[in-house]
Parts: C-alpha cells; structure tokens; sequence
C-alpha cells in the first residue's frame, strides 16, 4: 500500500500563503481555522519561500481564480522513488493534489461565502503528458484519515512506503491592494 | 460478463482518475466504449459511437466539463451526463445541472455511488 499524505506541521515543509498586507490580518485568522490540511503557518512571497523546494522536488501548480486569485502548489519529493515508480505515481499525485484542494476550495466557499475555482494544472519534474498503466493499490490519507484508495491490479517495485505532500497556498482576494 | 447496460464515455484530463474510473465498471453491466482527456477528442468519440451516459469531470483544458457538457446536452438529447469534481460549489452543482447534468458526484467517490448513479439514470432511461 502506498499512503500519500500531506504535511501540515513540519517547520521545514511549512504549508505556506501569501496573502496581501491589507488582507492578512482580516483573512488570515479565519484560513488557518478553516481546514486542518490547509494549515497556514508562514507569510511570504511564494519566490522567497521555495527556491531549493523547486530544484528538488516534482511540482504541480494548480491556478486559483474568483474571488479569491492566486495559485496552490503541491510537492513530492522524487528521492523517495525509484524513476519508474515516480511516472507511475505522477498520476496519483496530481489527482491527490486536485482532491485535497477541490475539497479545500469548497469550504472556503461553504465557511467564507468566497467563490473560487481551480484551473488547469501544471506539472514541472515529469513527463506529465505520458499514459501509465496502474497496476498497484494505493490510497489518499489526509492527516491520519483516509480519503480515498484507489484498488488496481498488481505492484510496484516499491509497494510499500509513503509519500508526503507538501501543499502550499498563494491566495490573494480580489480587490486587495 | 454480458456487457447489456449503459454504453459509457469517460472524459477527464488525469490518466489515472480515468483509470480509476473504468475500474468501476469491470464487474458490472455497463461497458466502457472510451476513456479520453479532453473535450474534443470526447466530441469525436461521440460522432462515431454510441453512447448514453457521459461522465465528465469540471476542471479540463480548453474546454471545460460545464461547457462539455452544455454541448452534449444541446447535439446528442438522449445522452445523459454526470459531472465529476473535487470542487463541490453549489454555483458549480447548479452550472452542471443547468448545463443538463442528470447527477454531480464530488471527487474522491467510491464503486458504489457511481454505480448507484449510473444505474438510476439507466433505468429511467429502458
């Protein structure tokens, strides 16, 4: 089984945000209650917070518009896998990614009443465009509870470790100076 | 297995959620007639083969699932189509069924809520 979880608190993979002056204290506070996956613990711009982030890790960039603009970015950290493996996993990476922040995205909408929608994600560090054949059982944690397992046909070289996400979010409101 | 149920057309840009999604329906009468990533190969798919029941997920290049699905609403009037996404808005619930959605179905979802759906649409529909 192969478990992908997000991280929430570790200091050097901080889920970060980087929301305008203006902004931050009003919307700030009510963000970090909002959902714990999401946790937003650091204020930065998104170039200073993540320059080795970028070299060392596979990204996926998932653009925010409405209400709220902006972007989410995910990472996985390729040395955990072997480089077939890591094509493989591309796939459920991206739709872990779009699970975790579609969900994130509705409560905002739910709690906050701010109307915003996902974009096209893009990936850096793959092959992206590339078909797979998935052949192994895995399943999406989101802090210990799981969210969904995905059950295909035989393994991976590696079957049984985990990888964690690191999500970051670069939201700003719309109309904030 | 006797494959006498609904003809599906799955249409999502992630590989691995159509993956997913085909998974499902190994085991039950439905067929699976295609799986494509964008909204014009499904366009294309639909101009050559039957199919009744579409499902598409929102958030896709170019075009996007509520405008797909507004498309096949208005050129294929006896397709049903359910709506797939990880956003769960009730602006995005009530665009897809204005757009002539007949179920929307929030990502992550399981074997049996998909089946549910397709079967209640497919048995309106014999």
């Amino acid at each position: 089984m192969i478990n992908i979880n997000n991280l929430s608190n570790t200091e050097s993979n901080v889920i970060g945000a980087y929301i305008s002056k203006n902004e931050r204290i009003d919307l700030f506070p009510r963000f970090i209650q909002l959902t714990p996956e999401f946790k937003i613990v650091l204020n930065d711009e998104p170039q200073k917070m993540t320059p080795q982030l970028k070299r060392e890790r596979l990204m996926l960039k998932m653009p925010v518009s409405g209400e709220l603009e902006g972007g989410i970015i995910a990472y996985l950290d390729p040395k955990q896998f072997s480089a077939n493996d890591l094509n493989v996993l591309t796939g459920v990476f991206c739709e872990s990614v779009n699970i975790l922040t579609g969900h994130f995205l509705t409560r905002i909408d739910q709690e906050e009443n701010l109307m915003c929608s996902l974009q096209f994600p893009v990936i850096y560090g793959v092959n992206s465009q590339k078909e797979h054949n998935y052949d192994f059982f895995t399943s999406l944690e989101n802090n210990g509870v799981e969210v969904q397992s995905f059950e295909l046909e035989g393994s991976l070289s590696s079957p049984s470790k985990t990888a964690k996400l690191l999500i970051q979010v670069f939201l700003v409101q719309r109309g904030a100076k | 297995m006797i494959k006498n149920g609904a003809k599906i057309l799955i249409v999502d840009d992630s590989d691995f959620s159509r993956k997913v999604i085909s998974s499902y329906f190994d085991n039950s009468p439905h067929q699976v007639i295609a799986e494509v990533a964008s909204a014009d190969a499904a366009i294309k798919i639909l101009s050559e083969k039957e199919c009744n029941i579409a499902i598409i997920d929102v958030v896709m290049p170019e075009i996007g699932g509520i405008e797909l699905t507004e498309s096949i609403s208005r050129t294929f009037t006896n397709m049903a189509v359910i709506v797939i996404s990880s956003l769960a808005q009730e602006s995005i619930i009530m665009r897809s069924i204005s757009a002539g959605a007949q179920d929307f179905i929030q990502k992550p979802f399981s074997e049996n809520t998909l089946l549910q759906s397709v079967n209640k649409i497919w048995e309106n529909r014999s």
